[in-house]
């Protein structure tokens, strides 16, 4: 059980989410909601591998 | 039992991480939820690539038909993608999408079936005179 896609994914948002918080205090809407945006982005593009991975494993246990 | 242990310990201690992310940014609590979700199944899935190995040496032994529960097992490998899928939209909050992954997935099941139902109709000709 390989766990650290997760935490990888909770740290991405941790530290976008604070640098959120700079860019609003700054007075950078904009740029705020392009980095969250990007950062959403980057995080799917991680879980389209664990995905693919899920459905080559179901086919694999379920093969007939 | 240890394999059980891990998934309920990560389960619980990605729930707490997620109460902290629900407040300032959803949409991460909804990929780390994702991302839990496939982990979790993932690691459930050898376990049930056993069991249905298991199946198959019994249905080899009874000498039944390779056809019908070869449709079994693929009618519930897409119970469960379609379920898995279903319960993440619905957790993120789209009640109306998971309910069409629902009905996709019954209405796939329904057409893999489809052989079984005609056999069923095969038979009963059979039987009449």
């Amino acid at each position: 059980m390989d766990v650290s896609l997760i935490y990888r994914i909770a740290g991405i948002g941790i530290l976008i989410t604070i640098l959120n918080i700079f860019l609003r205090q700054a007075g950078r809407e904009e740029q705020a909601q392009m980095l969250s945006l990007a950062g959403v982005i980057i995080v799917l593009l991680s879980l389209l591998s664990l995905i693919v991975e899920l459905f080559s494993e179901v086919e694999k246990a379920f093969w007939w | 039992m240890a394999q059980l242990a891990k998934v309920i310990g990560l389960g619980v201690v990605v729930t707490l991480l997620m109460t902290f992310f629900k407040k300032q940014s959803s949409e991460y609590a909804v990929a780390a939820n994702v991302a839990v979700v496939l982990v979790i199944f993932l690691f459930m899935l050898q376990p049930l690539g056993q069991v249905i190995e298991l199946f198959r040496q019994l249905s080899h032994t009874a000498q039944m038909s390779d056809l019908y529960l070869g449709i079994v097992i693929r009618a519930i490998a897409m119970a469960y993608l379609a379920g898995l899928g279903a319960q993440v939209s619905k957790d993120a909050g789209s009640e109306s999408i998971a309910g069409m992954i629902e009905l996709a997935g019954k209405v796939m099941i329904l057409i893999l079936a489809l052989p079984v139902v005609a056999g069923i109709l095969d038979a009963i000709l059979g039987i009449l005179p």
